[in-house]
């Protein structure tokens, strides 16, 4: 192994036979593990024990609660988290009544909803995103003029210049209209 | 087929593909005993995979079942040809001491480690996604996959109108996939196939290190951070930060042994690694290319003429490249509208915005701080009197909480350097330049920098947590081993 620059200095100070030895000896110490990362590695572990059973016990709990609560079918599960921003029925209904490739727009009023419970209004960009996410390979237009539906999400339908020809409601607050293109 | 099914099927596929990668390499040997390499043949197979399935979506062939049957058919045969023509000797395991006490402290920190995954695994499978955490996910991340899924390949006319349309799509095509093995689009399943990924890192890294780190050392530590708060989170997350941690640690930790030992498995994985996290997202490539600049140095120190086959890792975030032509080819735009790399050489730009910088650097050191103390949490008691050991070298120093995160770096830094001093300063230059680039990125971003930090800082910042944890856990080890620092190949050796 080379030899550091205060090592090299160290053994021309000092007469050759001594330098052989010290430098002997620095290699031994150098094969041989560490008693500092020794010492190191037994405070590591002790702690990492320690701190991982310790939070193994709510861990635990957790799973088990899960396992014991009745399973989601996988197309519940798919929806349901997004009824904290928009209700999913509007959601469902809107995706069986756009058929796929259509273009749809998506105009959102400030009127409250309960989607996410009293109180909670989610802000319209949020509204559009998640009705984005559900309704692919449907393809939104920030156009309504544009789009073959409308959806008026927590506002009254209209005020806008087109002609709409059919309209399911989605739930309440929420209504979708198919345009008629002149 | 159910839709757990089509993923369970689709993680078999995965597996299969990571295992013919290495029984070519030589690391599995085809016997019973390959089973402790599960995690690692799952990562490296879903490194491979997704990055095979990325060059295929830029190339205009999409992640439907048949394609990823054929791909994984393809590298079975590939990897089946390089073993019987090259054969790659596998290489040996280490003995084990068989002191009581240290089989005793494996074997807790084993049980943690299983229960904390297993643990995972079922809250992942029976709760549903949360849709309020991940909110890029639902912005733009998932709908890129559905978008390559009802596209059956990659639609610039949609693609373009999805949010940042410049990172790549190597996570989206993997959830398309998903999706088709599933039967349709199911963002249920993406937390369940996210937790299999972290559970597969964890045994990866241990499978990585098992050769130079006592177990121990290695089961204690890797089960602290599978139980802590922090990691359990981010484990259940379906973003793509997580996998790019996993990866760009398990490329850190590759590119280490191969500067130790050379040999050309470790250069290979290291290389998927690296494709896979430049491929996931602009931060990937960033890890990326320091975990390069920084084996590579290393490699050239240590290994002079010998480290030149390394150089053949440049190509990995160099596929990049591809993904950035088909982005010019259809008129979108490849760079991150946040932030401009090029603002880094405008002085007077810099320090109109040093406020920025140190802001950003507080909430890192803090972030980090956290992260430790958090995983540490558990130590305190309930009146107090006991803390974590973070938290009580933080109230010693004074509520200083980059001295107590300085102070165990640089105590930990004199334990290891002695017998490890190259691969201890490589290690230690990723993190600095990681920390350093992550607080530039602030530094240099466009949105307001409160805002910036606080929406990203919990999920870009656990790649530096995870890597460092990997590196400090493998030279740890290396300096409780015996013998020197480096060792030579067979093929080394013979010249």
């Amino acid at each position: 192994m080379a030899l550091g620059m205060a090592e090299t200095r160290l053994y021309a100070a000092v007469p050759s036979r001594v330098a052989g030895r010290l430098q002997r000896w620095l290699a031994a110490a150098r094969a041989r593990p560490s008693p500092v990362a020794f010492a190191f590695a037994m405070m590591l572990v002790t702690f990492a024990l320690w701190a991982s059973l310790s939070h193994l016990p709510s861990v635990a709990r957790e799973a088990y609660d899960r396992l014991r609560e009745p399973a989601v079918p996988v197309r519940d599960a798919d929806l349901d988290p997004l009824a904290y921003f928009v209700s999913t029925q509007a959601l469902a209904l809107a995706r069986r009544t756009i058929p796929p490739g259509a273009t749809y727009s998506i105009v959102v009023g400030n009127r409250p909803s309960h989607a996410a419970g009293p109180g909670v209004t989610t802000a319209p960009s949020g509204v559009r995103i998640v009705f984005r996410l559900w309704l692919l390979p449907r393809r939104y237009t920030g156009r309504p003029r544009q789009a073959d539906w409308v959806i008026f999400y927590r506002r009254p339908v209209g005020g806008l210049d087109v002609r709409m020809a059919r309209r399911v409601k989605l739930g309440p607050g929420a209504t979708l209209a198919q345009v008629v293109h002149r | 087929m159910s839709p757990l099914l089509g993923l369970v099927a689709f993680d078999l596929v995965t597996i299969a593909c990571g295992y013919a990668l290495l029984v070519a390499l030589g690391v599995a040997r085809l016997r019973a005993g390959d089973a402790r390499l599960l995690g690692l043949c799952y990562l490296a197979g879903w490194a491979l995979l997704g990055t095979l399935l990325t060059v295929g979506l830029v190339l205009g062939v999409g992640p439907q079942v048949i394609t990823v049957v054929v791909v994984a058919v393809l590298v079975v045969a590939a990897c089946a040809l390089v073993r019987r023509r090259w054969g790659a000797a596998a290489p040996d395991p280490s003995e084990r001491g068989r002191h009581p006490l240290a089989l005793a402290v494996a074997a807790a920190g084993g049980f943690a480690l299983i229960v904390s995954s297993l643990a995972a695994l079922v809250v992942s499978a029976t709760s549903e996604w949360n849709p309020s955490s991940d909110w890029d996910a639902v912005w733009f991340w998932i709908p890129k996959a559905e978008a390559i899924y009802y596209s059956h390949g990659l639609d610039a006319g949609v693609w373009g109108t999805i949010n940042h349309a410049e990172y790549p799509p190597l996570l989206p095509a993997m959830d398309a996939a998903l999706f088709h093995f599933a039967g349709g689009v199911h963002p249920s399943l993406l937390p369940v196939q996210q937790t299999v990924l972290g559970v597969a890192f964890l045994a990866a890294l241990l499978a990585l290190i098992d050769r130079f780190v006592p177990r121990w050392l290695s089961l204690p530590s890797l089960a602290v951070l599978a139980a802590a708060p922090w990691y359990w989170q981010q484990m259940l997350s379906v973003m793509p930060d997580q996998a790019i941690a996993y990866l760009t640690a398990a490329a850190a930790v590759t590119g280490v042994i191969w500067v130790r030992e050379g040999g050309l498995a470790s250069l290979v994985l290291c290389f998927v690694f690296l494709a896979a996290a430049t491929l996931t997202k602009l931060e990937g490539g960033f890890f990326a290319v320091l975990v390069l600049v920084v084996v590579l140095a290393a490699g050239l120190a240590v290994r002079r003429r010998a480290a030149l086959p390394a150089l053949a890792l440049v190509l990995a975030p160099a596929l990049v490249v591809l993904w950035r032509v088909w982005l010019s080819r259809h008129g979108l735009r490849s760079a991150n509208p946040d932030y401009a790399v090029t603002d880094l050489l405008r002085p007077g730009f810099l320090a109109d915005r040093t406020g920025r910088f140190t802001y950003a650097f507080h909430r890192m050191v803090a972030t980090a701080y956290g992260f430790f103390d958090n995983s540490f949490g558990a130590l305190r008691s309930p009146a107090g009197v006991l803390s974590s050991p973070f938290g009580w070298l933080d109230s010693l120093l004074g509520g200083r909480e980059l001295l107590a995160l300085l102070l165990p770096s640089l105590l930990f830094v004199a334990a290891v350097a002695r017998r490890s001093s190259v691969l201890a300063a490589a290690a230690y230059a990723w993190v600095a330049l990681a920390w350093l680039g992550l607080a530039s990125i602030y530094w240099i971003g466009r949105p307001e920098v409160h805002w910036y930090v606080e929406v990203t800082i919990d999920r870009v910042e656990p790649t530096i947590m995870i890597v460092t944890v990997a590196l400090s856990v493998l030279l740890l080890g290396l300096a409780l081993g015996r013998g020197s620092e480096f060792t030579e190949t067979g093929s080394e050796r013979a010249r």
